[in-house]
This record gives C-alpha cells, sequence and structure tokens, in this order.
C-alpha cells in the first residue's frame, strides 16, 4: 500500500494483510471509512471554502475603498465562479452595491466560520492527526466519520446554492439576527427557495455533520487511546480535539433550535422571534407577534461564544505540536495547558451575552456575563504564555511550519489582548459593531488561526504524502502573508475607535464627519488585501508542485518528532500502524536524558536511564486474534 | 433459554439471576403509570390553596422529574453506569440549567421602567 | 485492521464504544431539548398575551404517555430477553415497542389533524373567535371577478401564470340544503382550458408558460446587452455614462379576450388588494372587481380577554344580543361560583370600574370568566350547523389562522417540539426496526453485540420517552 520499507520500522511479520482487500476507487477516495481519507477530504472542501471566502472579501473590500466604481477585470474574473447569469442579476454594470456587500458580508462571515476554519482545523487536521496520535486504528466510529462528511458536503452545497435562488444568498450578517433574518423575504411567492432559508436549511445539517463527527473524537480520544496512553500522556493537540468536540457536542444543540424556529418563523409564519406589532417596510406584518428577538440572540450566542474558541483552540494545539519540534524542548506547562483547556472549555459556555451588551438586558445580568469574561481571559492567557515560554532557551530551527507558528503567537496576542477592553460593558457600548470588533477577531482567527492552519499543513503534509513542500516558497507565501494581514487588521482599531460601522458597504463616505481622516486607510487596507491574494498563489504552487513533481522523502519522522503520528510508514496505510503503538512516556520528550539523540518518541522502548528512574515496561498485550480476518 | 441454538459465551450474564431484574421493570413501568395519574391530578386540583398555578406547575414538573429520574436510573442503567458518564450528563445539565437560568434572567431584568422613562423622555 | 472495544468495554473507563458514543449523542439531545424547554419558558413568561392552558384535550395527550411508558418497558424487556437468549420473546418485546410507536404517531396525527382544521379569528378590538370556517361560497377565500387585465412583471424571475390557479367558476347548483358540506358556490376548475389574451400592440396570443418565457428572454437580452455596454463605458473611465432605457418593457400588460376571469385567492398569496385591483405575492396584477371579501366562520368559542371593551366588542355585531346576553349571564355565573369555592384566587385581582377581570390578573379567573365556549355553552359549539355560520367582514379582522405554529407561540413551540419528538420517535423505531428485521445473523454469530445493539436503540428510546414525559405536563396540562 506504500512506502512502509523503511528502515525504522522494527517489524518482523508480513504487513500485506492490509492489502488483501484492495477498496475499490470510489470506496477508497470517495465514501471512505478511513480517518485518514476523511481527513484530507474534510481539507480539500475546507481550503475551497476558504478560496471562496476570500474571494467574497476581496469583492467586498474594492466596494469598500472604491465605493460605486466598477470592479477591475481581476476581480470579476474571480467573481466568475458564480457564472455569468448571476453577475448579471446582481452586478449588471459590474458595480457592486448594497445589496450585494450585505449579501458577499453574510456569506463571507458563515462560509469562513463555518465551512472554512471548522471544517479545516478542527475536522481535517482533528481526523487526520489526532487518531494517530492517540495510537488507534481509526475513529471508534468510522461509517458515522462517513456520514459526517457527506452532511458537511450537503450543507456546503446548499450553503453555496444559495447564491443561485432568484432572491440570492441569506443578506442579513452571519449573525442572521431576527426580526431581520425572519422577515427579509417574507413576501417572496416560495419562502423556502429564499437565501436565507437555505442558510438555515444547510446549517441544519451542518450541525448535524459536526454532532456525528464530535460523539466520534471524544469515542476514540476516551476508548482508543495506546497502550500506555495515560491521560497525562496524551499530546496536547488531542487534548484540544476533545474538548472542542465537546463544545460542539452541546453548545451546537441550541444554534440547531435557534435555525429551527427561524425556519418555522420563515416558513410557517410563527412568531417566535417576532414581537407584537412588528411594521416592516410600513406594512403591518400579518403575523400574530407575542415572541422576542432576544431569544435568538441568545440561542445562537449560547452556540456561537463556544464557537469563538472552537476557531481558536486548533490554532493553539497545532503550535502546541510544531513549537516543541522545532524548539527542541518539551512544551512548557503542559498540565497547566491541559487543565488552562478544560476551564476554557467549561467557561466558555457562560460568557455568551457579552456580545448583547446593547440589548438592554438589565444591569445585573450584563454585570455577571462582564465577570465570566474576564475571567475566561485567564485560561486564555495560561495557553499563550505556556506557548510563549516553551520557546524559552530552546535551540529555534525556524522551519516553515515554525514561522507560521511563531507569528500565531504575537498575533493570537493582538487578537486576545484588543478583546479584553470590548468584555466591559461601559467600553462595549460604544465600540459595538464597529470596525474594533472586527479587527479584534479577525486577529484571532485569521493571522491567528489560519497562520497556524498554514503551518499545521506544512506539518503534517509529509506524513500525509511523504513530501515535504517547498521550503522557499514556503517563505515567499510567510513574509508578505504576515505583513498584508497586519496591514489590513491594525487598521481597522484605529478606524473602530473612530467609529466605523462594520456594515458600510461604501466604507464610510455617507458618515463624512464619522471617517473624516480615516477614510484614506481603507485604500491601504484593501489594497494590503489584494496583495493578500497575491501571496497565496506561492502556497497554491507549492501545493501543485510538491504533489506531481516533488521526490518522496525517505523518512517517517523528518522533524524528529516525539508523538505518535510519527510512528506510522508514510503515508499511513489502512490500519495506521505497523508496530503495536504504545506510550512509553509523555509526549513532549525532547532534550531529555539517557538518550544520545536529542529526543525519545512515545513508542521507543525504555531505555536504561528511565528504568533506573523507576519507570516500568508496559505488559505485554496477548496477540489477538484480530489478524487473521 | 427458550432457543436451543442460541449459542452461549463464556463469562456471560447468561446464567445470572434475570427474574429480579425483570420484576424492577415491571414494577417501575407501574410507577411510570401511576405518576402519571398523579399529574393529571395536580394538574387539576387546588394545590395548598395556593392562588396561583404556579404551585401546580411545580408539583407537576416535580412528579415529571421523578419519573424521568426513575427511567434514566433503571431502564437506563444508569444507576449501574460507570462514573465517566455520570461526569458527562452532570456537565451537559449544568449548562443546561446555566442556559435557562441565564435566558430567564436575561428577560426579567430589565432596567426599570420609570427610570428608563426618566432618562429616555425627561431631559 | 480492526477497531477495538466495539462489543466488550475497555478496562480502564468501564465502556464500549457504542454505549460511550450513545451517551455523548444523549448529552447533546439533552441541550437540543434543553435548548428548546428554555425557549418554551422564556416565550411564556415573555407572552403578551393570555398564554393557553388546558387549552389541548388532554385524554390523547395521555394516552400518548401510557403508550410510550408501556414501550420503554417492553423495550428493556427485549433487551433482558436477548441478554436470557430467548430469541422469540425479544422479537415479540421489539414488535410491541414498534407498534406502539406507530400508535403514538397515529394518535398524534390525529390530534394535529384537529388543529389544521381548527381556526381562531382576532377582531380589530382584540375579541378572538374560535372555530371552523364554513364552506357554503366562498370559505376564507377572496372572491374577486371580471378580471379582464393582468400585468406580469418580466424583471422579476420569480414572477410566473400562478395566477392563472386560482380561477374558479361560478357554481350554479348550489345546494341550499347543504349548505356547510355541500358543494361550493364557486367552483375550482378542473382542467385548463387555454386563455386568449391581447398584447398592447394588438396581438392576440394564447397564454402559457413557453410565451412568457420567450418575452423574459427577449427581455433578458437587452438587458444583458446594456449590461455589456455600461460595463465597457464604466472600463474604459467614462463616469459620466449614462445607461439608455431598454427598448422593451419591465412588464406586459395584457387584456382577457372573452369572458373576464373569475379568481378565488387565499388572502396570503397577495401582496396587498383592494376593491379594483390584486397584486399577487409574485408582483403580478390583475385588475376588475371585489366581489366577495368576507370570512365564512361557525365559532364554537369567544374569548373576551383581550377585547378593549367587552359590552362593544365587534363579535356581538356578528353574534348577537342573544348571545351577548348568555355570555354575561354564563361569566357572572363563574366569577360567583370561583369567589365562593376559591375566594384566594381573587387576592391579587384588580377589577376595574366596569367589573372587568384585568388580564393581568390570575389567569384562572380570567379564563374562566371572559372565555365562552362548549363547557358553557353545550348547544353552541360542537355542531356545525348552518344556523351558526356568520360571515365577518375582512375589515374587522386583525388576524386570522388554523391552529398551527402561525396561530400564537404556544401553538408555534408545540408544534415544534412534539414536531421534533416525533421526528425521534419515528428515528428510533426506524432503526429499533432495523434490528428486528435484520438481528437473527447476528444473533447466531454474536449474540452480544446484538444485545448492545439494542441497548443502545433502548437507551435512545428512554430518551423520547422522557421527554415526552415533560411535554406532556407542560402542553396539555399546565
Amino acid at each position: 500500500m506504500s512506502a512502509a520499507a523503511h528502515a525504522d520500522h522494527t517489524h518482523d511479520h508480513d504487513h500485506g494483510h492490509d492489502d488483501h482487500h484492495n477498496p475499490s476507487f470510489l470506496r477508497k477516495y470517495v465514501f471512505s471509512t478511513d480517518h485518514k481519507m476523511i481527513g484530507m477530504q474534510y481539507g480539500i472542501c475546507g481550503l475551497i471554502f476558504l478560496a471562496i471566502g476570500f474571494i467574497l472579501m476581496i469583492a467586498m473590500r474594492w466596494s469598500i475603498a472604491h465605493p460605486g466604481e466598477i470592479m477591475p477585470v481581476w476581480i470579476r474574473t474571480l467573481l466568475g465562479m458564480f457564472g455569468k447569469g448571476f453577475m448579471d442579476q446582481w452586478a449588471p454594470n459590474g458595480v457592486m452595491d448594497g445589496t450585494l456587500y450585505n449579501m458577499f458580508g453574510a456569506m463571507h462571515g458563515t462560509i469562513m466560520v463555518f465551512f472554512g476554519v471548522v471544517p479545516l482545523g478542527v475536522a481535517a487536521f482533528g481526523n487526520f492527526v489526532m487518531p494517530l496520535q492517540v495510537g488507534a486504528v481509526d475513529m471508534a466510529f468510522p461509517r458515522l466519520n462517513m456520514w459526517s462528511f457527506w452532511l458537511f458536503l450537503v450543507s456546503g452545497i446548499l450553503m453555496f446554492g444559495s447564491f443561485f435562488v432568484p432572491e440570492g444568498a441569506a443578506q442579513s450578517g452571519w449573525t442572521n439576527y431576527s426580526p431581520l433574518a425572519s422577515t427579509v423575504g417574507a413576501h417572496s411567492p416560495n419562502p423556502w427557495l429564499h437565501g436565507q432559508t437555505i442558510w438555515l436549511l444547510a446549517m441544519v445539517f451542518n450541525i448535524s455533520a459536526s454532532l456525528l463527527g464530535a460523539v466520534n473524537f471524544i469515542t476514540t480520544v476516551m476508548n482508543l487511546r495506546a497502550k500506555g496512553m495515560t491521560w497525562m500522556r496524551v499530546p496536547f493537540f488531542s487534548w484540544a480535539m476533545m474538548v472542542i468536540a465537546f463544545l460542539l457536542l452541546l453548545a451546537f444543540p441550541p444554534l440547531e433550535v435557534a435555525a429551527l424556529l427561524q425556519l418555522s418563523d420563515r416558513v410557517f409564519g410563527s412568531s417566535f422571534y417576532l414581537p407584537t406589532g412588528l411594521y416592516v417596510n410600513g406594512q403591518h406584518l400579518d403575523i400574530s407577534g407575542g415572541g422576542s428577538p432576544l431569544l435568538y440572540q441568545h440561542l445562537f450566542w449560547f452556540l456561537a461564544h463556544p464557537e469563538v474558541y472552537v476557531l481558536i483552540l486548533p490554532g493553539i494545539a497545532i503550535c502546541s505540536d510544531i513549537i516543541p519540534a522545532n524548539t527542541r524542548r518539551p512544551l512548557w506547562g503542559y498540565k497547566s495547558m491541559v487543565g488552562g483547556v478544560l476551564v476554557l472549555g467549561f467557561l466558555s459556555f457562560i460568557v455568551w451575552a457579552h456580545h448583547m451588551y446593547m440589548t438592554g438586558m438589565g444591569q445585573s445580568i450584563s454585570t455577571f456575563f462582564q465577570f465570566t469574561t474576564v475571567m475566561i481571559s485567564v485560561p486564555s492567557v495560561i495557553l499563550l504564555t505556556c506557548l510563549m515560554i516553551s520557546l524559552w532557551g530552546g535551540s529555534i530551527r525556524f522551519t516553515v511550519p515554525m514561522l507560521w507558528a511563531t507569528a500565531f503567537l504575537p498575533m493570537f496576542g493582538i487578537g486576545g489582548l484588543t478583546g479584553l477592553p470590548l468584555a466591559f460593558n461601559m467600553i462595549d457600548l460604544y465600540l459595538h459593531d464597529t470596525y474594533y470588533v472586527i479587527g479584534h477577531f479577525h486577529y484571532v482567527v485569521a493571522p491567528g488561526t489560519i497562520f497556524a492552519m498554514f503551518g499545521g499543513i506544512y506539518h503534517w503534509f509529509p506524513k500525509m504524502s511523504g513530501k515535504k513542500l517547498n521550503s522557499f516558497l514556503g517563505h515567499l507565501h510567510f513574509w508578505p502573508s504576515l505583513i498584508c494581514m497586519n496591514l489590513i487588521f491594525a487598521p481597522m482599531f484605529w478606524q473602530g475607535m473612530a467609529g466605523f460601522h462594520r456594515r458600510w458597504y461604501n466604507g464610510g463616505l455617507g458618515f463624512p464627519e464619522t471617517s473624516k481622516g480615516y477614510l484614506h486607510l481603507n485604500g491601504l487596507m484593501s489594497s494590503a488585501a489584494f496583495w493578500l491574494a497575491a501571496a497565496q498563489l506561492p502556497f497554491i504552487i507549492n501545493l501543485v508542485y510538491t504533489i506531481f513533481f516533488a521526490k518522496k522523502v525517505n523518512d517517517d519522522n523528518p522533524w524528529r518528532a516525539t508523538t505518535l503520528e510519527w510512528a506510522t510508514p508514510t503515508p499511513p496505510p489502512h490500519g495506521n500502524f505497523l508496530i503495536e503503538p504504545v506510550a512509553n512516556r509523555g509526549p513532549y520528550e525532547y532534550a531529555a536524558p539517557g538518550t544520545t539523540d536529542d529526543f525519545i518518541p512515545q513508542w521507543a522502548p525504555l531505555n536504561d536511564y528511565e528504568k533506573a528512574h523507576g519507570a516500568k515496561e508496559l505488559p505485554e498485550t496477548p496477540k489477538a486474534p484480530a489478524h487473521t480476518h | 433459554m427458550s432457543d436451543s441454538t442460541s449459542p452461549t459465551l463464556p463469562g456471560d450474564p447468561h446464567d445470572h439471576d434475570w427474574s429480579a431484574h425483570i420484576k424492577t421493570y415491571l414494577i417501575v413501568g407501574a410507577i411510570l403509570f401511576g405518576g402519571t395519574v398523579l399529574t393529571v391530578g395536580a394538574a387539576f386540583m387546588d394545590v395548598f390553596d395556593l392562588h396561583h398555578r404556579w404551585a401546580n406547575i411545580t408539583l407537576g414538573l416535580s412528579i415529571a422529574t421523578f419519573k424521568c429520574s426513575l427511567v434514566a436510573l433503571i431502564f437506563m442503567h444508569l444507576k449501574n453506569e460507570k462514573t465517566i458518564i455520570f461526569k458527562f450528563l452532570i456537565f451537559t445539565s449544568i449548562f443546561f440549567a446555566v442556559m435557562m437560568f441565564l435566558f430567564l434572567s436575561a428577560q426579567k431584568d430589565p432596567l426599570p421602567a420609570d427610570q428608563t422613562h426618566n432618562m429616555v423622555f425627561k431631559k | 485492521m480492526e477497531i477495538p472495544y466495539t462489543v466488550q468495554p475497555r478496562p480502564d473507563t468501564g465502556l464500549a464504544n457504542p454505549k460511550l458514543g450513545i451517551w455523548l449523542f444523549l448529552a447533546s439531545e439533552v441541550m437540543l431539548f434543553g435548548g428548546l424547554f428554555s425557549s418554551y419558558i422564556f416565550l411564556r413568561v415573555g407572552a403578551d398575551f393570555a398564554w393557553p392552558f388546558h387549552d389541548l384535550i388532554v385524554w390523547p395527550g395521555l394516552t400518548n404517555t401510557f403508550v410510550l411508558i408501556f414501550s420503554s418497558v417492553t423495550v428493556v424487556m427485549a433487551w433482558a430477553s436477548l441478554k436470557m437468549r430467548q430469541y422469540r420473546k425479544y422479537q415479540m418485546y421489539l414488535a410491541i415497542t414498534i407498534l406502539c410507536a406507530v400508535a403514538f404517531m397515529g394518535l398524534k396525527s390525529y390530534e394535529y389533524w384537529g388543529k389544521f382544521h381548527h381556526y381562531g379569528i382576532t377582531l380589530t378590538d382584540g375579541t378572538i373567535m374560535e372555530g371552523h370556517v364554513g364552506h357554503s361560497k366562498q370559505g376564507d377565500k377572496i372572491v374577486f371577478g371580471e378580471v379582464n387585465k393582468i400585468t406580469i412583471s418580466l424583471k422579476n424571475p420569480s414572477s410566473d401564470l400562478r395566477v392563472l390557479d386560482y380561477r374558479v367558476e361560478k357554481n350554479a347548483k348550489f345546494d341550499e340544503h347543504h349548505p356547510v358540506e355541500g358543494e361550493h358556490l364557486y367552483h375550482d376548475v378542473e382542467g385548463k382550458d387555454p386563455i386568449k389574451v391581447k398584447t398592447q400592440d394588438g396581438k392576440e396570443v394564447e397564454l402559457t408558460k413557453a410565451w412568457l418565457s420567450e418575452e423574459r428572454a427577449k427581455y433578458m437580452t437587452a438587458h444583458k446587452a446594456a449590461n455589456a455596454l455600461e460595463r465597457a463605458a464604466l472600463d474604459a473611465g467614462n463616469k459620466e455614462y449614462q445607461r439608455p432605457p431598454l427598448t422593451v418593457p419591465e412588464s406586459v400588460t395584457l387584456e382577457v379576450v372573452g369572458e373576464p376571469l373569475l379568481l378565488k385567492v387565499g388572502e396570503r398569496d397577495l401582496l396587498s388588494y383592494d376593491k379594483g385591483s390584486l397584486v399577487f405575492r409574485e408582483e403580478t396584477k390583475v385588475t376588475g372587481k371585489l366581489v366577495t371579501d368576507s370570512i365564512e366562520f361557525i365559532p364554537d368559542c369567544i374569548d373576551l380577554r383581550h377585547a378593549k371593551n367587552m359590552d362593544k366588542s365587534t363579535a356581538w355585531k356578528y353574534l348577537g344580543e342573544d348571545m351577548k346576553a348568555k355570555f354575561f349571564a354564563s361569566r357572572e355565573k363563574s366569577l360567583k361560583e370561583l369567589k365562593e369555592h376559591k375566594p384566594w384566587l381573587f387576592n391579587n385581582i384588580k377589577v376595574d370600574a366596569a367589573d372587568r377581570v384585568k388580564s393581568t390578573g390570575d389567569e384562572d379567573v380570567t379564563r374562566r370568566a371572559d372565555r365562552y365556549n362548549d363547557e358553557d355553552d353545550k348547544e353552541w359549539a360542537h355542531s356545525l350547523d348552518h344556523s351558526k355560520l356568520i360571515e365577518i367582514d375582512r375589515a374587522d379582522k386583525r388576524f386570522f389562522s388554523n391552529f398551527t405554529p402561525r396561530y400564537n407561540n404556544f401553538y408555534a413551540i408545540y408544534f415544534m417540539m412534539t414536531g421534533l419528538h416525533g421526528l425521534h420517535v419515528i428515528g428510533g423505531a426506524a432503526v429499533l426496526l432495523w434490528f428486528l428485521c435484520t438481528g437473527r445473523k447476528m444473533y447466531e454469530t454474536n449474540p452480544d453485540q446484538l444485545a448492545n445493539r439494542i441497548e443502545v436503540g433502548g437507551l435512545f428510546w428512554h430518551f423520547v420517552d422522557l421527554v415526552w414525559i415533560f411535554l406532556f405536563p407542560l402542553y396539555y396540562l399546565m
């Protein structure tokens, strides 16, 4: 099956048994139940959706910097992905108007969060790496895993397809606040065929996919850990994946409720989120009323705040693997990081209403949420600080993954610290819905999580394909990206403090008093965004070049890393391990005593030094009859 | 053991005394039926001469909670289950309770009406 | 490759994978229904209308509770039988469980059906009348005749020929003796006989989809050509470019040739209407003459809790002085009885000048006193009699709906929760049926795995039961 003939495997039996049942092409690459293939499927879809979301952003940034001007040919070419009919309907003269901007804005957020970052960060890396790291042969429920991917794909196709219905895609922001989102298009002939409704249907599928995935992740970490893999030997990455899975498991259902109730409002005419006496476009709506828009916000943010941690934890998790491998030094404060991530997971459930200070929900409850929000910064800072201290005194190898990981730390730091003022009620009342908020969470997610994910791709690509991505192109990808990202997002803080509202499609032209003195920044930020697009070209070239033209590297553990995924052949075959995966020690034994090398992998047999210091051999596993199928 | 073809595995709970379990299940079933009748009764009677429906609601929901714990503990074997499941469920119920409580307190805690009025209208 | 712990528990966690998985799934289900229960309480506490209670008929809910509890017992017995290696018994118990699911859903559909056919109408003064829609003439539809002109938008892609679906013909054979369940006066036209129309330039054409799409294609071609010209001008830097008007119109106005049309339309299919024109949701406009603008209604309950002034309720205009007298007599009687037997109910109630119990007072009192229905008047309700049929002018109506999610938030959350619960019942029963049909082979090879499966399916089933244990009192009893 693979280039498994590497010297460092001590298997003596023929591993051909993995190859008996040659699965058909369909079963192997399309309807696969293998966690690695599913991880890659998620990864490819996630990257495609990230690209789509990115293109939407490019078009929006054009409208902000050059309102009312025709989009240049290259942007129109990129938007060509929607086809001619779409552009003739929504931007007939090639100029973006407010409606199209709103549509792109809502879909940019939705696609980036639910179809880009989560599938890539959680589903792709989690599926590919986590079972390998805990030494499992596969996920606990492989078929459920496949279902999870296909449900996700259906949701993605529905969401992308919603652009093409007569009244266009969702236009009420990615949060889809009611009453706007419940009533927009209320008069259309067929409420089912409205982007806003399809958004909800797509989310129901997406949530179901996440729930199946979450059950699978947790069961795998809990029940399929390899021999000797006690909880305190589980790499932080896998810990984080389990916490993320818990967040998805328990926080997503209320969003499903939110979506279903809004769906009912839209297509069955109920008034869950619609107050009595609601007027829309000067007309009294034909509804019973008696509902509350606040209910939607509660249900939505009950998910969406934990979701924020679902977005950022993969970044931290990936860095926690890249940094020790490249500083050749154990992860500093592994135990506090594990504790921190557990506390973070718990607290993330009780901070949601800090998104709702503006709803006038009352002082004491605002104070409560202010308190918990400030509290949650403690575990976040623990995680970041541990990663930073891990650099201290290390002999750092600035490999490409390490570049991304080191950039992640300050970028996430900026994003996190600028969030602190927003936790306070009084400040938030002023900054709410301004570009300050946009700058804050984009610093967390874009140069934060997405940088870490790029690092992860460079880090694990050799394991996925047996080929190392080109280092020069990697640098060419990294440096311009770093500069452009900061040029895009840093000016947002200034604009936000000046009062720029986040949903202005013309960048502030309509509000000359507010935007005075800050309007010119729009041009800078937009140009940086366009250069950022160009900076992604080396990455795409790198991927294509490496996959098709690069030579295989004859090494299963190119980074000299310690965790179990590097104990498999490259790429790992169906069933993953040729040796029995065991964890004889903790996950980050770099620069450990008792060895001439500067690291001891988890699976290496105990050395004399360890034995002398009281480490016990794991008991022999009785030969399982499993191999005789 | 009616099926003679039934295969047996060593160490199975096969020879274990099942009649006691079955008796428990039947008793619990009967209690659940009785509890349902009680719930209906509680909804229509006057509880302690309290003037508000909340008394009926509290009583009805308490019976429902009791029934629910019986189903969970006996039918779903939770009483013999491993602590790890309890841990999940405890966290789940905490989040559930938090959700319900905070939703409500966010609604029940508006700015006092007269104060708002003064702020907005009587500058 | 074999995944460990699919049947036997892992020693340190004490759990096999399926059981761990199902409990995690149930935890997420707890949050799903938790979100719904929270929404229920949120909506109920914040409701600005009298939250209905004791409005649902108890016996179907009660029966369903018994059915589900019984099925919970049988499913656990099925599992126990499997553990005791009694396959026949297992089959029997599982089959009974599935039959219970069918019975549950049957009763549920019966309840839903009743609600779909029960209507409520809120009048402009806040009075609510509940009852059924009469079907002697127009039912709850608007009848619009002498349609001679149709305007169809070419710009709006969803504009279609749906207007033709509302065509009716006058049925002369109106049965005077069975007006309610008899023939409609306005008969739907079966089959679509062609309609000839005259376009603005005097051409006579048959109104078909093909013709319309041809016209639309012409419009789109012109539109796209203009777009391309404008883009080219903007690309060349010509900011002053003025887009010339299109040579083709954005909509076509058609005159009906021959007999004018008669339409019967639901109010919700329209964007707006007046005495001389209708505008449909797809922006098609027709002109003609409004024939009937009233709702045929057979009331079985009158609810004055939100009426501005009980004495002058618009309802009396339709129900007559007789009914008004009956209502007030019954009201007085109820209040007297309540004051005698449950004086504590009145502790917190403010009574205004007209001895009017404020709706902010105790729900029990207002419901007993200000709501008048079949419990108070055995003759009135439950007989769909022609003599009870009234025609309510649409101008007097504020809101009209059957008892679907639209009616109010009680029914909205009722349908949402029982509907989702029903889906869980169907899903659970389907899984159990699957085990029942395919279990034999697994029983012979690995009976413990089958027992595990039944246990997992059973856990889900118990959870479904558990949700219902809360749903029943919340909706039917409180």
